[in-house]
Parts: structure tokens; C-alpha cells; sequence
């Protein structure tokens, strides 16, 4: 089992870009997303026609830069189950548009985004990385890539609350600030996941899924 | 002092074997791989929930089993279980029937 977490963590280090775990659900699955931090707020929602790929509509709202972007959205999943972990591979490409944030200004279409995320888990430690490319002429124009540890303080059954602390690295080159922490707390019961926590200035995170 | 080791070593094999992992005459148990997160372990609720052939389900992760209850009259073959669990995002690693249909 340590030579799998190393591997995964060698890729990690390898690239990424920010993207959302759980992009994929069960065959049949549907799933609603909305997450919210000091940069960006954004819903996403995706059905799942297997367990290895899905379709979905990203809504975003680009707080720094007035702008949203809407797009369709395609990732595939390629997983490995191990008997005491699982590791996933998230590959995503979107084209949409992306438009001034009061809703009758500039238009930028299309506008493309792509990325891939990466993550292991058992059920007690956690690691992910993700890379997200974007370009939308007069708007966007580059990557972000984020980082995340979690530990599990208690190991839960199947039924329970299950709780994790995790810290967020993210990195946005076209910030003001290029580099952030986010300590944050995620729990999640049945299908339901929340997660909140701060960054070190005071900004607040709050994610949110639900899988149907 | 044989007899007393003999009669603690039948003792602890029987009570073994009452805790042991078998399935239940109608349960289907299944072994699988990949069961370390309660969120994910929900598609397999969700996908079985739809299948007439199953009235319950339950997860075990610390067993890494699910162990299926078959619907009165029904039956379920390992091919549809499988591709359930690959349906749910994950992989079976063995399937073990309870009462008349159990595997030799």
C-alpha cells in the first residue's frame, strides 16, 4: 500500500489545476455542487450516464474579475480499488462562455476550460491535487492548481457522521495573492458532504454536495 | 492437562465459527474492493435500491462487505451483481450465497 501512495503522490506533484472531486457519481447518478471561496462562487451539476464518465453545466462567478463562466462540461474517471484504499483520476473538458458579471456588458464565446485531479484516500488519510486551465478572450486566461491533506480524527461506520480536517493549498497566478491555506472541516452523512473552513486572511470556504 | 487443551481448542473453534462471516440463508455477501469511504459506498445503496430482486442492502466497511437481502422468490445472478458493483464504482472480489444456492 505505501508504494501505491507514493506513486499517486509523484503524480500529484507532477501538475494540476483546481477542480471538484465526486465530477463522476454511480451510473444513473445525479449530482448538485455549489462551492464558494474568497475567489470564486460556483455551482455544478452533472449526471452520470456510467460510473466512468459524466456530463454537467458549470455556473461560475469570478469574484476577483466580475466575470461568470458558464459551460457544458465532460469528465471520465479512471479509478483503482484497492482491498484498504481507492485512488481516482479526474480528466474534464468544457466549452461555454463567459460573460460580464452584470450580465449586459462583454461576451466571450467560446470559452474553453479543461484540467485533471488526482486523488487517494483511505480511511484515514487523504490527498488530492488538480489543475485547471481556462481561456475566455478578454476575460481568462491560465491555470490554477490546488492541493489538499485531510486526516480522519475518528474512523466512522457506514450510517455515521464522518468527519475530516483537511488543509487546502491553492495556488491562482493571476491573483492579487497567488497563494492561499484553507484549513476546513468536512463532514458528510448518507449522500449529503458539507465543508467549511477559512483561509488565513478570514475568507470563508463553504462546499456543499448532493447526490441524487 | 491434554484433555483441558483439547477442550479449550474445540471451544474456541466453535465459538469462531459462530461469529464468522457467513451469510444468512436469502443473503448474497459480497466482497469488495475499494469500500473506504461511506460517500462513495452510497452509489452501492443507490444502484441496488433499484433492483426488484434485492429488499435490502447493507455495507460494511471495516469488512469491506456488502451483504445483499433477496426479495421473497427472487434470485440474483454474479453476473448482474457484478455489473452493479461496477455500475456503483467498484470491483467484486468474492461472492458468497447463504442457504440452499450457497457456492460449494
Amino acid at each position: 500500500m505505501i508504494h501505491r501512495f507514493l506513486f499517486f503522490l509523484i503524480c500529484l506533484m507532477i501538475s494540476a489545476s483546481s477542480v471538484h472531486a465526486r465530477m463522476v457519481s454511480y451510473a444513473g447518478g445525479k449530482t448538485f455542487m455549489t462551492f464558494n471561496d474568497r475567489s470564486s462562487y460556483s455551482t455544478f451539476v452533472h449526471y452520470s450516464p456510467s460510473s466512468i464518465f459524466s456530463i454537467g453545466y458549470l455556473n461560475e462567478y469570478d469574484r476577483e474579475k466580475d466575470f461568470w463562466l458558464q459551460a457544458a462540461q465532460v469528465t471520465g474517471l479512471k479509478r483503482w480499488n484497492w482491498e484498504d484504499s481507492q485512488a481516482n483520476l479526474y480528466l474534464f473538458g468544457g466549452m461555454g462562455g463567459a460573460f460580464e458579471g452584470d450580465g449586459r456588458g462583454r461576451a466571450s464565446l467560446p470559452a474553453a476550460l479543461g484540467g485533471a485531479s488526482i486523488d487517494w484516500e483511505d480511511r484515514r488519510f487523504y490527498t488530492s491535487m488538480a489543475a485547471r486551465g481556462e481561456y475566455a478572450k478578454g476575460f481568462t486566461s491560465g491555470s490554477t492548481q490546488k492541493a489538499r491533506l485531510g486526516v480522519a480524527p475518528y474512523v466512522a461506520e457506514y450510517g455515521a457522521i464522518h468527519t475530516w480536517l483537511m488543509v487546502q493549498f491553492d495556488r491562482r497566478p493571476r491573483s492579487d495573492e497567488q497563494y492561499s491555506v484553507t484549513p476546513l472541516i468536512r463532514f458528510f452523512k448518507g449522500s449529503s458532504l458539507l465543508e467549511v473552513g477559512s483561509d488565513l486572511e478570514g475568507n470563508v470556504m463553504f462546499n456543499f454536495v448532493q447526490v441524487f | 492437562m491434554r484433555n483441558i487443551c483439547l477442550a479449550l481448542v474445540i471451544m474456541v473453534t466453535a465459538i469462531s465459527s459462530v461469529f464468522a462471516q457467513v451469510a444468512a440463508p436469502g443473503e448474497i455477501q459480497i466482497k469488495v474492493n475499494g469500500l473506504v469511504c461511506d460517500f462513495c459506498a452510497r452509489n452501492i445503496s443507490k444502484v441496488f435500491s433499484k433492483v426488484k430482486e434485492v429488499s435490502n442492502v447493507d455495507v460494511d466497511l471495516s469488512r469491506k462487505l456488502v451483504t445483499l437481502a433477496l426479495a421473497p422468490g427472487f434470485v440474483l445472478e454474479d453476473e448482474k451483481i457484478g455489473k452493479l458493483i461496477r455500475d456503483a464504482g467498484y470491483q467484486v472480489v468474492s461472492i458468497n450465497r447463504g442457504g440452499a444456492d450457497a457456492a460449494p
